[in-house]
């Protein structure tokens, strides 16, 4: 395990990644976000200043020549001892080698892990997490009600959103010679071997279930198992030439892929680099996830990662996490303040502030019974 | 005098034993069934009007040219654990039958309203042409024989916890004052007995006493632990929750019955008006029973929200009496709800820290009554052998 960190330093690619081009910290420059943004209010840690942090990699912003990162500057205003590492890689492996073994000990390594929605829930209802200090968390309230009606956590009182982003089909026109606006046409069969689908279990699950014309928020058995069965043919057909994760979007830059499942954060980047490429939302819909912040059983530092996630919820700091990483910002304000510090193309962009017919063909994986969705993820990972 | 003390001491230990028996019986009723039960059926009220409030969203949003999924959703997920919460309530309420047969008659009104919303979501998407004709019926049935039924359950539950907040107290109190004659007999016996003998201090007797004080103070303690701790429970958690689900059920019938003027275009910023200045009322009186920082945080997230949700419900007004109709739908439909939701949820917060300390209350007054029928079993008939004891040593002395 890595030692005391000041700051992610640096963009690497990866499931979260952005701005291999510009930059992060380019970024904040040219969208006028002050490096120095965040008020440094004091907050009431109840005498613990240490925090460490486990998140995806490449998934915040880095200190650069604009300024210090967020967690550089949380440091500052906040006066606590960052330990900030980006080594939770998949939600399977974060939680079976990572989470799992710091919630055996009598103190958690970690005082915030980002786990994806669904293990969130299963971690609220396997109590391996604490309540959040919701005393100090005022900022709470810049939480998008949208994400604060999930039936397993309503009111969001063990986790907040980090990110949010949307698992859709991106398309090189070039090579697919007509549009791609369904997860059927990836069985278009003169697609076959050029097609690739995300690596996770719920998403790629989630969208044939959409296409079946099924809903993946109110998953039942039967049209999961079916959705997945439909996955796993056209994989063992070759009509599925690749289970990707991020690197889908080297796979359609280079040519190997002509349409794919893809997450829209990295889809953002790759369409800066490649405008003729294409990301859309699927006409029956798409799959909308987000990365969460909770606070492991046991830790000894809640109200440390309590005033973090304080921090991190104001507009001005969640803005520059925003432009960073390209992905869904669960904190209102933060299409103001980017709007309000000159970034008009983010805050305008469809993808990162979807309007309200745009969350209407969004869904957000309902859950089933843990055993059958253990099931369903052994079947899915077997195809990896 | 051997036989009037142990006589004595067998029955203070007898009514001490009913009444701890009683006590505990009653807090455990109150922990396992009762309180629970108050809690879900506040909860079912709540789920009611939360489904009321999202068919007539979903259904105005169908009207106004897609169906909002969000406000489905609502509607779906509240009307389960509107089922769920009457199933939980039948599980609980034993042998009552008033209870089962209130229950009974909800069910089949949810199924039934259910049926009524579908009807009219269906008519809705066929161009009916008075497709909200069945939603109206689902809305009358729910405030009509659904709050009924509701009610009479409450009811009937708040009748179960004060009968079980007393069970036991009264004799606790006949065993109390026993108790203490007991311990003024015991002691005036031992004055009686060290006058006659060699010895001023009679160990059995002397024993005997501290043990009748330690049970009646124990008894006496236990069972004003429990009232104290019952009464806490209930002013500190469950009045919050009955008050923060008259919030809630007033906020579904708010929301819903702008649905119902924005599909009839009687929209009035009067009445909007007045309907938020009575829903700060109330969350004021939430604000000023909030009685830890956790709590006080909450609220202010309450009062955050609450605003939110008057600017978003004031926007649809201006647009309605303005009579830019779609704007005044698109307003309910995209601000409006997502307003709506963050009101909604935090609310779901503040039921969730009251239900807990609800709880934490009547469990730690089913706690102190756990073991007072054993001691009020085991103390007295030690006290009972001390005495003989006692006494004994004296006849051996006398004789």
């Amino acid at each position: 395990m890595a030692g005391p960190v000041t700051a992610p330093a640096g963009a690497a690619w990866s499931r979260r990644t952005f701005l291999v081009a510009v930059g992060a910290a380019g970024v904040s420059a040219a969208c006028g976000l002050d490096p120095n943004a965040g008020s440094a209010q004091e907050y009431d840690l109840g005498g613990t200043t240490q925090l460490t942090i486990l998140n995806w990699p490449s998934y915040i912003d880095p200190d650069g020549d604009a300024g210090p990162g967020t967690i550089s500057r949380a440091q500052t205003d906040l006066g606590l001892q960052i330990t900030y590492l980006d080594e939770y890689t998949d939600n399977y492996d974060g939680y079976d080698l990572v989470v799992a073994n710091a919630l055996n000990q009598p103190v958690p390594a970690y005082d915030i892990v980002m786990p994806t929605n669904w293990l969130a829930a299963q971690m609220i209802a396997a109590s391996d997490v604490e309540p959040l200090p919701l005393e100090l968390i005022p900022n709470h309230v810049n939480l998008d009600p949208q994400y604060m009606t999930n039936t397993w956590d309503r009111g969001s009182r063990f986790q907040m959103p980090w990110q949010a982003g949307i698992t859709g089909l991106a398309y090189n026109p070039a090579l697919t010679e007509r549009p791609i606006t369904s997860f059927d046409d990836l069985f278009d069969p003169a697609l076959a071997g050029r097609v690739g689908i995300i690596g996770e279990m719920r998403e790629a699950v989630g969208l044939a279930m959409l296409a079946n014309g099924d809903d993946p928020s109110r998953p039942t058995e039967a049209a999961a198992d079916a959705a997945l069965q439909r996955v796993m043919d056209g994989v063992a057909s070759g009509q599925i030439a690749a289970i990707t994760f991020e690197d889908f979007a080297e796979k359609l830059e280079t040519g190997e892929l002509a349409a794919a499942m893809a997450w829209s954060g990295d889809a953002f980047s790759l369409l800066r680099r490649r405008p003729d490429i294409e990301f859309v939302i699927p006409d029956h819909g798409a799959i909308r996830w987000f990365d969460t912040m909770v606070i492991p059983r046991n830790s000894a530092n809640v109200a440390a990662a309590g005033a973090f996630m304080n921090y991190v919820y104001e507009p001005a700091n969640g803005a520059r996490i925003t432009a960073s990483g390209n992905y869904i910002s669960p904190v209102i304000g933060v299409q103001d303040e980017l709007r309000a510090t000159g970034f008009s193309e983010l805050a305008d962009d469809p993808v990162l502030f979807p309007d309200a017919s745009t969350r209407n063909r969004l869904f957000t994986w309902g859950g089933l019974d843990l055993d059958f969705e253990t099931t369903l993820d052994d079947r899915f990972n077997s195809m990896l | 005098m051997i036989t009037v003390t142990l006589a004595g001491l067998a029955a203070f230990a007898a009514v001490a034993t009913l009444s701890g028996w009683l006590a505990r019986q009653g807090a455990g009723r109150i922990e396992t069934s009762v309180a629970p039960s108050l809690v879900s059926v506040q909860q079912l009220s709540a789920s009611i009007a939360e489904a009321n409030a999202g068919a007539t969203a979903a259904f105005l949003s169908q009207t106004a040219g897609e169906e909002d999924r969000s406000s489905r959703l609502l509607y779906l997920e509240a009307l389960e654990r509107a089922s769920a919460q009457t199933e939980t309530l039948a599980g609980l309420a034993g042998t009552d039958e008033a209870s089962h047969d209130d229950l009974q008659a909800l069910s089949v009104a949810l199924g039934e309203y259910r049926g009524d919303v579908e009807a009219a979501r269906t008519a809705n998407a066929l161009g009916a042409t008075t497709p909200d004709a069945r939603l109206r019926d689902a809305l009358g049935r729910s405030e009509g024989e659904m709050a009924e039924s509701v009610a009479a359950v409450a009811a009937q539950n708040q009748q179960r916890f004060d009968d079980n907040e007393q069970a036991g107290l009264l004799w606790g109190i006949v065993a109390v004052i026993g108790g203490i004659a007991l311990t003024a007999f015991l002691l005036n016996l031992h004055a009686s007995v060290a006058r006659r003998s060699r010895r001023r201090l009679n160990l059995g007797l002397t024993g005997a006493v501290v043990l009748m004080i330690l049970t009646t103070a124990t008894l006496g303690l236990a069972l004003a632990a429990r009232t104290v701790n019952l009464s806490n429970a209930e002013s500190g958690g469950y009045d919050a929750i009955v008050e923060t689900a008259a919030f809630q059920t007033d906020l579904y019938t708010v929301q819903t019955q702008n649905g119902l003027d924005l599909l009839q275009g009687t929209q009035e910023a009067s009445t909007t008006t007045s309907d938020l200045q009575r829903l700060g009322e109330q969350a004021d009186l939430i604000a000023a029973s909030a009685d830890s920082n956790r709590e006080q945080a909450v609220a202010q997230q309450l009062e955050a929200r609450r605003q939110r949700y008057g600017d978003a419900l004031l926007e649809v007004s201006a647009n309605a009496e303005a009579g830019l109709t779609g704007g005044a739908i698109a307003a309910y439909r995209d601000d409006g709800l997502q307003a709506f939701n963050g009101l909604n949820t935090t609310l779901e917060t503040v039921v969730a820290e009251n239900r807990e300390q609800f709880i934490d209350g009547v469990d730690a007054a089913a706690a102190v009554t756990r073991w007072l029928p054993l001691l009020n079993i085991v103390l007295p008939l030690a006290a009972a052998l001390s005495a003989a004891v006692g006494l004994q040593a004296r006849l051996r002395e006398y004789s």
